[in-house]
């Protein structure tokens, strides 16, 4: 190991009030490996005697110093405290233990994997966004059991169809469309048009209760409560899902019925 | 052993291998274990102090900072358990005033201590050493039994490397100063003084 860090300069030991005599100075630098046998420096001091005497007096005291005392091998005491403290495992078990975390690291990358190809290939399954419920299943729900819905969300989705002919259409005149149909359902305090993620594929997939608005457009039919007008403006329109919210709770029981009833 | 293959050693150990351990141990205790006896003078303190490093260390190898060696976190942990235990203990042997200790009569106890310390008077070199302040006697005994460069010193000692070289140079002039008069002295007078 060399003793002298590269690009190291020499201290100036004048300032600690070092007998700076050229011998003494001399012999540190070389002892503490700052200068070789051969450096011109060495040299010219080594032809005193009192330094050729006190190097040698120095060497024997270093040569002295670096004879190791006898050591006693304390290595079994050594592993037993640690062992007592930190059992140390069998290598089968350290073989289990490796298997166990590659297992668990395998296991944590294939569900990430999964669920990017889910978010990929499905992504409205991985949507932790509160779920809109369709009139449909609302329908379903007050049909079976009659119970009120006042002042539950009726959640409507209008999306584009992701075909040649619906990101042609013009969105100018799907707007109006739009506010036409939605005075149709009634008093809406809140529409809000959420980004396009969950577009659907075809009208097909919108099902049943569901009103085609102009060309590429579904949307939601809530059912005939009070008659406001809601228009979208053209600029603020997406393609999308709105979420439609009755102004005043729904009286009290909801008669499928009157949910389902023509536009 | 490279640093690359302690590392390796390093991760089984952690890992729980005893092989490894053991690898770590008889490779280290040699000079963590001369380093101790030099600093303390008592085989006793050294192999103490030896032993209660490593199980600290091999009980903490997650802890382990890559970026630096083993033998250097060893000897850090190795010189604060001394320094714990002379704080503790105030051991007889252990300090820069020869003469400054042992009971009323200037004579240390009879028994173990005084056996150790008789042991330890036949090694002039340790004497010598004993004569030391603990700065100069550390740096010296890393510098030069150790073999460790001065700006690793200054490092692990955190000091500058002026005063590592300063310690060095005093340290040397005692020691040799010491070990004169050690050597010139009769033995009685020699055991007198040690004591």
């Amino acid at each position: 190991m060399s003793k002298q860090r590269p690009g190291e300069h020499h201290e100036d030991f004048t300032e600690f009030g070092f007998r700076e005599i050229g011998g003494d100075s001399t012999l540190d630098k070389y002892l503490n490996q700052e200068i070789s046998r051969r450096s011109p420096e060495f040299r010219r001091s080594f032809q005193q005697a009192a330094f050729r005497e006190e190097l040698g007096e120095m060497e024997r005291i270093v040569d002295s110093l670096k004879r190791s005392p006898r050591t006693p091998d304390l290595c079994g005491s050594i592993l037993d405290a640690v062992h007592e403290r930190r059992p140390f495992v069998a290598p089968q078990g350290r073989l289990w233990i490796s298997a166990w975390r590659v297992s668990a690291a395998a296991s944590l990358l294939l569900a990430l994997g999964g669920v990017a190809l889910v978010q990929r290939m499905r992504p409205e399954t991985l949507d932790l966004s509160p779920s809109p419920r369709p009139l449909t299943t609302v329908v379903a729900a007050a049909s079976e059991t009659r119970v009120p819905i006042s002042g539950s969300s009726v959640v409507g989705i209008v999306a584009e169809r992701m075909t040649g002919q619906a990101s042609s259409a013009p969105r100018r005149e799907a707007a109006p469309l739009l506010g036409r149909t939605l005075a149709g359902l009634g008093v809406v305090r809140h529409v809000e048009v959420l980004p396009a993620d969950g577009v659907l594929a075809s009208r097909d997939s919108v099902g049943p209760g569901w009103q085609l608005v102009g060309d590429g457009w579904a949307v939601a039919r809530t059912g005939s409560l009070k008659q406001e007008a809601m228009v979208i403006p053209a600029s603020g329109w997406k393609p999308g899902r709105i979420k439609l919210r009755p102004v005043e709770p729904m009286p009290g029981t909801i008669d499928p019925a009157s949910l389902i009833g023509p536009f | 052993m490279t640093k690359a293959e302690e590392q390796v050693v390093m991760r089984r150990a952690a890992a729980g291998d005893r092989e490894a351990a053991g690898m770590l141990v008889r490779l280290h205790q040699r000079s963590l274990y001369t380093y101790l006896l030099r600093m303390s003078g008592r085989p006793d303190v050294a192999e103490d102090v030896t032993q209660e490093s490593f199980v600290r260390v091999l009980t903490n190898l997650d802890r382990f900072d890559p970026r630096f060696r083993f033998s250097t976190w060893l000897f850090t942990i190795g010189r604060r358990l001394y320094l714990n235990w002379c704080e503790k203990r105030r051991p007889a042997s252990n300090t820069d005033a020869v003469g400054a200790t042992g009971n009323e009569s200037g004579r240390p106890e009879e028994g173990t201590a005084r056996r150790e310390l008789n042991v330890q008077a036949k090694d002039v070199l340790q004497r010598a050493l004993m004569t030391l302040s603990f700065e100069q006697r550390e740096v010296v005994v890393l510098f030069h039994q150790q073999d460790w460069p001065i700006w690793l010193i200054a490092e692990h000692l955190q000091m500058p490397e002026g005063t590592v070289k300063s310690h060095l140079h005093r340290g040397r002039r005692r020691l040799r100063e010491a070990m004169s008069a050690i050597q010139s002295a009769p033995s009685e007078t020699l055991q007198e003084a040690w004591l």
